[in-house]
């Protein structure tokens, strides 16, 4: 599943290092903006632990069955 | 911006936060938007979308045309364009909004932004009075506030959603407190510092109370300050399917609450009418009548009940019916009736002792009742006037001037003294009302209306009157 990990790949780098600015005219309250930072984070390191999981997975030839042929 | 050449166009007054553009009256009541250049691209993004089109057809947005702004009689600024909308044909306030209401507007709210995320497409805002009503279904009525959604963004209406949705909602759902007098009175929702200064110890420990209601408020204190959380939120973004799981985590939340402890009173409601099946069909026969004289486009239901009436009105030819009560439960049953019988009947929250003033920004912000009865070519008010002569202490003149003042067309009941609902209201105050006769409600109405016609129908003397304003 190459495309599946690409993307999981790219998702995170967005996550992790793409800078968010509020673009509102809404002010969007700090408290709310902390509670989704904790879960952008959250959300980041699973995706970092299924990225690596996967890729251990691999090297030690124990991987998921679905995992293609060719790469 | 301003408005056009025209000199007839009216910006409209609540529609002045968003820089993006502004909302203008035109001449003979039609209703444009003007947009501003900086929005236009925005704008256009959104249009290219095939689901904003589809959310049109389907009536959960409201159709925008572009027009040529001198036809209109609306000039944008350069580079700015100009929209024009259908007239709804009413303007609600979320305060005035029952609970099922206010629920089917924050589900609709949400539902448009799963769907519209998956496109690529997020709404800069989350207020409550971006959501309109025909009948008792919601339309969403900001086109401005969708714009291109950008890779890792932050659900920056998260914190305004629950103020204008949730936490409102909360209050009915677990404390048993409607939120209408409390959010008529803050405008903007029900702040989470208050909501969660009422809850109790048991309600708080649920992953959800604590994500939307209490961790935000934990995390802004221990922020401190608004640059100390923008220090600890940079760099970090909120990938696709967390902004998603949160929009859809608050779905099935709020799709599971029902107001606490009004379960029970409204499914006695069809047995807490008190008049008999002859009287009932005598009030339903005269309010054919009223109806088949002069057909209104939009007629005004005070003390609408479970909207038995304004039911019938509707097939009579009315083709909006707006209900106003003071009774929640008598209230969800209605909106019970709309939904499920497509009505476009609107019930709404209404102390006709008090109502909706002017309030907000400049008191222009959101209207009074009386201002927004410009389009009610007539009224019904059945078992109401009681309520206001003898439960409010209103004398009969000042009630007919009101009800004159709000609809050209009127038919009114008038209780008598003798009969049980009146003699109910009376038991503890004792005779004080010598004045509250047939005759005196004839003589207070007739300096402002011509009655047309009286008819008796009940055993205890009640009467209706059809009136025309002088």
């Amino acid at each position: 599943m190459a495309k599946h990990r690409t993307s999981l790949l790219v998702a995170l780098i967005v996550a992790l290092i793409v800078p968010q600015t509020a673009h509102a005219y809404l002010d969007p309250a700090s408290g709310s903006m902390i509670l989704q930072a904790v879960i952008g984070g959250v959300a980041a390191a699973a995706l970092a632990f299924r990225y690596y999981w996967h890729r251990i997975q691999a090297f030690f030839g124990f991987g998921s069955t679905d995992e293609p042929e060719s790469e | 911006m301003r408005a056009g050449a025209a000199g007839e166009s009216q910006a409209e007054p609540s529609s002045f936060r968003d820089p993006a553009g502004q909302v203008i009256e035109g001449r003979d009541g039609r209703i444009f938007r003007s947009v501003a250049p900086a929005a236009v691209e925005e704008y256009r993004y959104a249009r290219k979308c095939g689901l904003v089109d589809a959310l049109v057809v389907e009536g959960g947005l409201v159709a925008a045309e572009e027009v040529d702004p001198v036809e209109a009689g609306v000039l944008p600024p350069p580079g700015g364009l100009v929209l024009e909308h259908p007239r709804l044909p009413f303007i609600s306030y979320p305060y005035e909004w029952p609970f099922s209401l206010l629920k089917a507007a924050a589900l609709h709210h949400l539902e448009m932004q799963i769907r519209l995320l998956d496109r690529d497409i997020s709404l800069s805002d989350a207020s409550a009075y971006n959501v309109q009503f025909k009948g008792a279904k919601p339309v969403f009525i900001d086109w401005l506030s969708l714009r291109r959604y950008r890779e890792g963004e932050y659900w920056e209406g998260h914190s305004q959603f629950c103020e204008q949705f949730l936490n409102p909602l909360l209050l009915a759902a677990e404390l048993g407190v409607p939120h209408n007098a409390w959010y008529r009175g803050m405008q903007e929702g029900i702040p989470g510092r208050e909501l969660a200064a009422l809850l109790p110890r048991r309600r708080r420990w649920s992953a959800r109370m604590q994500a939307h209601v209490l961790l935000p408020l934990r995390f802004e204190r221990r922020a401190g300050s608004r640059s100390e959380a923008a220090k600890r939120t940079k760099r970090r973004a909120l990938p696709r399917n967390a902004y998603r799981g949160l929009l859809t985590q608050l779905r099935r939340w709020i799709e599971s609450l029902v107001p606490r402890g009004t379960d029970t009173t409204w499914s006695d409601y069809s047995l807490l009418t008190s008049y008999d099946t002859a009287e009932a069909s005598r009030k339903a026969e005269s309010v054919r009548s009223f109806i088949a004289e002069a057909p209104p486009e939009q007629l005004w239901d005070l003390g609408c009940n479970t909207g038995e009436f304004s039911a019938i009105a509707l097939e009579g030819g009315v083709r909006d019916a707006i209900g106003f009560d003071a009774d929640f439960g008598a209230l969800e049953a209605a909106c019970a009736r709309a939904r499920s019988d497509r009505l476009r009947f609107l019930p709404l929250y209404q102390d006709l002792a008090n109502p909706s003033p002017d309030q907000g920004w400049s008191q222009t912000e959101r209207r009074s009742l009386a201002h927004r009865s410009r389009g009610a070519g007539a009224l019904v008010a059945l078992a109401v006037l009681h309520h206001l002569a003898i439960g409010r202490n209103v004398p009969l003149p000042r009630i007919a001037s009101w009800l004159v003042s709000l609809a050209p067309r009127g038919l009114v009941e008038f209780v008598p003294q003798g009969d049980p609902r009146v003699d109910d209201l009376l038991t503890l105050r004792g005779d004080r009302f010598a004045d509250y006769t047939p005759e005196a409600w004839e003589a207070a109405l007739e300096p402002y209306a011509a009655i047309r016609h009286v008819e008796t129908v009940s055993a205890s003397g009640r009467r209706l009157y059809t009136y025309e304003r002088r």
